[in-house]
C-alpha cells in the first residue's frame, strides 16, 4: 500500500511555513527599524545589516542551489513528474519576481520623481532667496550698528553720562533703530540701561570693542556693538542693542537647514537612488528568495499525490494489483484517489473472475476433448471383445480365424490411448527451460537429420540462417519444437515442395531477438481453423492428438518468445518464432 | 551540474557580498591620533592631525560637521569567563556640531543648548576637536578594577535624513579606542 506524505513530515512542512512567516515578520520589522533610524539621523545598526543582508540571503541561496541541483538530478534520473515540477517552481519563481520588481522600480521611481518636484531648482532658488533677504536684514542691522559705534554723531552724543536719560534720547533719536543702550562704569558696574528686558546683560561682557556675539533668548535674537568712551578722564563701555523680529533666528535657522538639505540632495542624488535601490533590494531579495524556496516546497506538496497516482498507474498497468494510494479526508485529490482505489479493486475482481473463467473452460475444454479421445478407442476394443466373445460362443471352430485380428485391433487402439495419454502427461507437465546458448543453424540440421530422406521430394533449405546465430534456450525443447513444425510442414505438402528456414536478429526496445521463419508451399490453413490452431487437441489431420502446436506455443512462452503464423490456402503456410538472444529476459 | 561548476557559482555569489561590507566597516583615522588622559577627575579626548581643510571648506560650502565623543566604562572579568570579555558597565556619547553661521560670519559650535561663536577658524578647529572638561562618569559601588575606552567620531558632513541611507559610505573618521585604566578614586592610574 502507498501512501501520501506521512504526518510528521507534514508536521515539519508546516514548521518550516511557519519559520518563513516569522522570517518575514522580521524582515518587515528591521525594514520598519532602519526606516526610523534614517529618518531620526542615526546611524543603520550592523545589528540589523548583517543578519538581513548577508545571513539570510546566503542561507537563501545555498538552500535554494542545494534544491536547484536534486532537480537536476531527478530531471537526468527521469524522476516522475520532474517536468511538472520544475514549470510549477519556473512559474511561482517568475510570479515573484514579476511582482517585485515592478513594484520596486514604480516605487523607486516615484520617491525620484518627488524628490525632484520636492527640491526642484526654483525650490532651491526660493530658499536662496529667502536666505540671501534675511541675511540681507541681519547683515543692515549689523552694519547699522557697526557704523553708528564709531558714528562721530555717535560718540558727540555719549558725551554727559550724569545725564544718562537725555544720551539715550539722542541716541534713539538719531538712530531709531537702536532698541536698548547700557552704560557700564569702569568698575563693571552698571550705570544705565534703557530698552527691552531681554536686552540687559550682566555682568559688562568682555570684548573687544564692535561688535559682540549675537545671543538668542528664547525666540528673541539681539544683536549688540561695544563702544568704550572716555569722559572727564572716566572710561565708560556702552552697548547699543538691536532686536531682530520675533523668530528672526529660528526662521533663519530653518531656512539654513532647508538650504543645507537642499544643497546635500543636489550634490548626493545619483549616489541616494542607488543607496535607494540598495536599500530596497536588501529586503526585497531575501523575501524573493524565500519566495522561491517556498515555491519548491509548494511543487512538491502538489507533485507528491500526482506522482503517487502515476505511480501506482504503472504498477497496475504492470500486473500488480495491490496497489492502494491513501488519499488525505478533505484534499481536492480526494475524490479521484477513491475513484483509482475503486477501479483498480475492480479490475482486480473481473481479472480473478476471469482467469478464473478461463481456467475453468480450459479444463472444461480439455476434459470434454479427453473425454472424446478415449471414448474413440474404447468402441473398437469393445466391438473387438465382443466379436471374441460371440465367436467363442456361436462359431468355436472359426473362433481361431477372428481371434487374433481381434486382439491386434484391440492392442493397436490400447496402443493410441498410450500415445494420447503421454503426450497430454506431456503438455500438462512440461518442465522448465534450462536455457543456453545454442547455435540455431547447427540445431535445425540435427532436427532435419533425424528426418533423414523421408521426403526426398521436398527441398530444404536453411543458407538463410547465419552461422553465428546464437540462441538463448533449452537444447530439447527447442528441438521438439522444430520437429514438430518440420512434421506438419511436410503433412502440408502433397508431392513435391520447398521448406525454407530464415533466421534474423530483431530489436523489441532494449531487448534482442533471432526471429527464425520456417515456410512452406503446402496447402495452408482455413482462415475458419486460424484462431484454433494452437487451441489443445484441436487437428485437421485423422491421424494426431492435436496437442503438437500447444505444445509448441507453450515451450516458446516458456522462453519469453513468441509464436504466429501467416498462411494463404494452396499458397503455403509460414511460422514465426521470436526466440532472445540474450540470458537477461 | 558538475561539482566545480556548482562550487564556482556558490563562490561567485559569496565575493558579490563583501561589497556590502562597505556599509559595515567605517574608515578608520589615518594619520590622526587621539590623546586621551584624566585630569583632575576630567576627560581629555584631542584629536591632532586632523586634515582641517576639508572640514573647513565642507563648513564653508553650508554643511555642518559632527564629533562624537564615546567614553565607555568597563570592568575586568575575572575567573573562567574573561574569555568573553570584560563588562561593559556604561557608555556616554558627546556630540559637537560645527557649522559656518552667515548670519554672523563666525564659526559656530553646538553643543546641545549651547553655543559657541569663533571668528578664528583654528580656534573653532581646536575646540571642536578637543573634549575637555568633561567630567568622569561615576564609578559603581562594586569593588574591582576599571578602565575607560575612549573613541572619537568625526563626520565632515552630517548628513539631513533621508541622505542619512549614505551615511555608510560616506567619509567619516574613526579613531581607534584608546584605554585610560582608572581607579576607584577617579585618578588615571598610570
Amino acid at each position: 500500500m502507498r501512501g501520501w506524505k506521512t504526518d510528521t513530515t507534514r508536521t515539519v512542512l508546516i514548521s518550516i511555513l511557519l519559520i518563513y512567516g516569522i522570517i518575514i515578520i522580521l524582515i518587515l520589522f528591521f525594514a520598519n527599524q532602519m526606516l526610523l533610524d534614517i529618518s531620526a539621523g542615526r546611524r543603520i545598526s550592523n545589528f540589523i545589516i548583517i543578519p538581513v543582508a548577508i545571513i539570510l540571503p546566503l542561507t537563501m541561496v545555498i538552500t535554494i542551489a542545494i534544491n536547484i541541483r536534486r532537480l537536476i538530478k531527478e530531471h537526468q534520473t527521469s524522476q516522475p513528474g520532474v517536468r511538472f515540477k520544475t514549470r510549477l517552481i519556473l512559474f511561482f519563481s517568475v510570479i515573484a519576481l514579476l511582482s517585485a520588481l515592478p513594484q520596486g522600480v514604480l516605487s523607486i521611481n516615484f520617491i525620484n520623481s518627488s524628490m525632484n518636484t520636492w527640491f526642484s531648482s526654483n525650490i532651491g532658488e526660493a530658499i536662496d532667496g529667502g536666505l540671501s533677504i534675511a541675511l540681507k536684514y541681519s547683515d543692515d542691522k549689523l552694519d547699522n550698528l557697526r557704523d553708528f559705534t564709531g558714528n562721530p554723531v555717535a560718540i558727540g552724543i555719549l558725551k554727559n553720562f550724569s545725564y544718562p536719560e537725555q544720551i539715550w534720547l539722542g541716541i534713539s533719536g538719531a538712530n531709531p533703530e537702536i532698541d536698548g543702550i547700557q552704560i557700564f562704569k569702569d568698575d563693571g558696574t552698571e550705570l544705565y540701561f534703557k530698552g527691552p528686558p531681554e536686552a540687559r546683560l550682566e555682568p559688562l561682557p568682555e570684548y573687544s570693542p564692535g561688535i559682540l556675539p549675537r545671543q538668542d533668548i528664547g525666540r528673541t535674537s539681539i544683536l549688540r556693538s561695544l563702544a568704550r568712551v572716555t569722559e572727564k578722564g572716566e572710561a565708560y563701555s556702552v552697548i547699543f542693542s538691536i532686536l531682530l523680529p520675533e523668530s528672526f533666528s529660528e526662521n533663519a535657522g530653518l531656512l539654513t537647514e532647508s538650504r543645507e538639505t537642499f544643497l546635500q540632495l543636489s550634490r548626493y542624488k545619483t549616489q541616494f537612488k542607488v543607496a535607494l535601490v540598495i536599500f530596497y533590494s536588501i529586503f526585497a531579495i531575501p523575501i524573493i528568495l524565500l519566495l522561491i524556496q517556498v515555491s519548491f516546497l509548494m511543487s512538491e506538496e502538489i507533485i507528491s499525490p500526482i506522482v503517487h497516482l502515476e505511480e501506482a498507474t504503472k504498477k497496475v498497468a504492470e500486473g500488480d494489483f495491490s496497489v492502494r494510494i491513501l488519499g488525505k479526508p478533505r484534499d481536492e485529490l480526494a475524490v479521484l484517489v477513491n475513484s483509482f482505489n475503486r477501479m483498480v479493486f475492480e479490475l482486480e475482481k473481473t481479472r480473478v473472475k476471469t482467469i478464473q473463467t478461463e481456467k475453468v473452460s480450459a479444463w472444461q475444454e480439455i476434459a470434454q476433448r479427453m473425454a472424446h479421445e478415449i471414448r474413440n478407442p474404447l468402441t473398437p476394443i469393445k466391438l473387438s471383445a465382443q466379436r471374441i466373445l460371440r465367436k467363442y460362443k456361436n462359431d468355436p471352430s472359426a473362433f481361431d480365424r477372428i481371434l487374433e485380428p481381434a486382439v491386434n485391433s484391440i492392442i493397436q487402439e490400447v496402443n493410441s490411448l498410450d500415445t494420447m495419454l503421454s503426450e497430454f502427461r506431456d503438455f500438462a507437465r512440461h518442465p522448465d527451460p534450462a536455457a543456453t546458448e545454442l547455435p540455431l543453424r547447427e540445431m535445425i540440421r540435427e532436427v532435419l537429420d533425424s528426418y533423414g530422406r523421408s521426403r526426398p521430394d521436398v527441398e530444404i533449405q536453411i543458407n538463410d540462417i547465419p552461422e553465428e546465430m546464437i540462441v538463448f534456450a533449452d537444447r530439447n525443447q527447442m528441438k521438439q519444437v522444430f520437429s514438430n513444425l518440420l512434421k506438419n510442414a511436410y503433412e502440408s505438402i502433397r508431392g513435391a515442395g520447398q521448406i525454407v528456414f530464415r533466421a534474423d536478429l530483431v530489436r523489441k526496445g532494449n531487448l534482442k531477438y533471432c526471429r527464425t521463419q520456417i515456410q512452406d508451399n503446402g496447402s495452408g490453413i482455413d482462415e475458419e481453423y486460424h484462431n484454433k490452431v494452437f487451441h489443445p487437441y484441436f487437428t485437421t489431420k485423422t491421424e494426431g492428438t492435436g496437442l503438437g502446436l500447444p505444445i509448441v506455443e507453450r515451450i516458446i512462452s516458456d522462453h519469453n518468445g513468441q509464436i504466429w503464423f501467416e498462411t494463404r490456402k494452396n499458397v503455403g503456410t509460414t511460422f514465426f518464432i521470436d526466440l532472445p538472444v540474450e540470458r537477461n529476459i | 551540474m558538475q561539482l566545480s561548476v556548482f562550487s564556482k557559482i556558490v563562490l561567485k555569489k559569496i565575493s558579490i557580498f563583501p561589497l556590502f561590507l562597505l556599509f559595515l566597516i567605517p574608515p578608520c583615522l589615518s594619520g590622526q591620533t587621539v590623546q586621551a588622559e584624566i585630569r583632575d577627575n576630567e576627560i581629555i579626548l584631542k584629536v591632532t592631525g586632523y586634515p582641517s581643510n576639508d572640514l573647513l571648506s565642507s563648513l564653508k560650502e553650508g554643511f555642518r560637521a559632527r564629533a562624537k565623543y564615546t567614553i565607555r566604562i568597563y570592568r575586568y572579568r575575572t575567573g573562567l569567563f574573561r574569555i568573553i570579555g570584560d563588562i561593559l558597565i556604561s557608555e556616554e556619547q558627546i556630540f559637537y556640531e560645527g557649522m559656518w553661521d552667515d548670519f554672523t560670519h563666525t564659526y559656530l559650535l553646538l553643543q546641545g543648548e549651547d553655543r559657541q561663536f569663533y571668528q578664528d577658524p583654528w580656534e573653532f578647529l581646536s575646540e571642536f576637536l578637543t573634549l575637555e572638561g568633561h567630567p568622569l562618569p561615576l564609578l559603581p559601588e562594586k569593588e574591582g578594577e576599571y578602565y575607560l575606552l575612549c573613541r572619537v567620531e568625526v563626520e565632515n558632513l552630517l548628513l539631513r535624513p533621508p541622505l542619512t541611507l549614505l551615511q555608510g559610505i560616506m567619509s567619516n573618521y574613526v579613531s581607534q579606542w584608546v584605554k585610560l585604566p582608572v581607579t576607584k578614586n577617579g585618578r588615571n592610574s598610570q
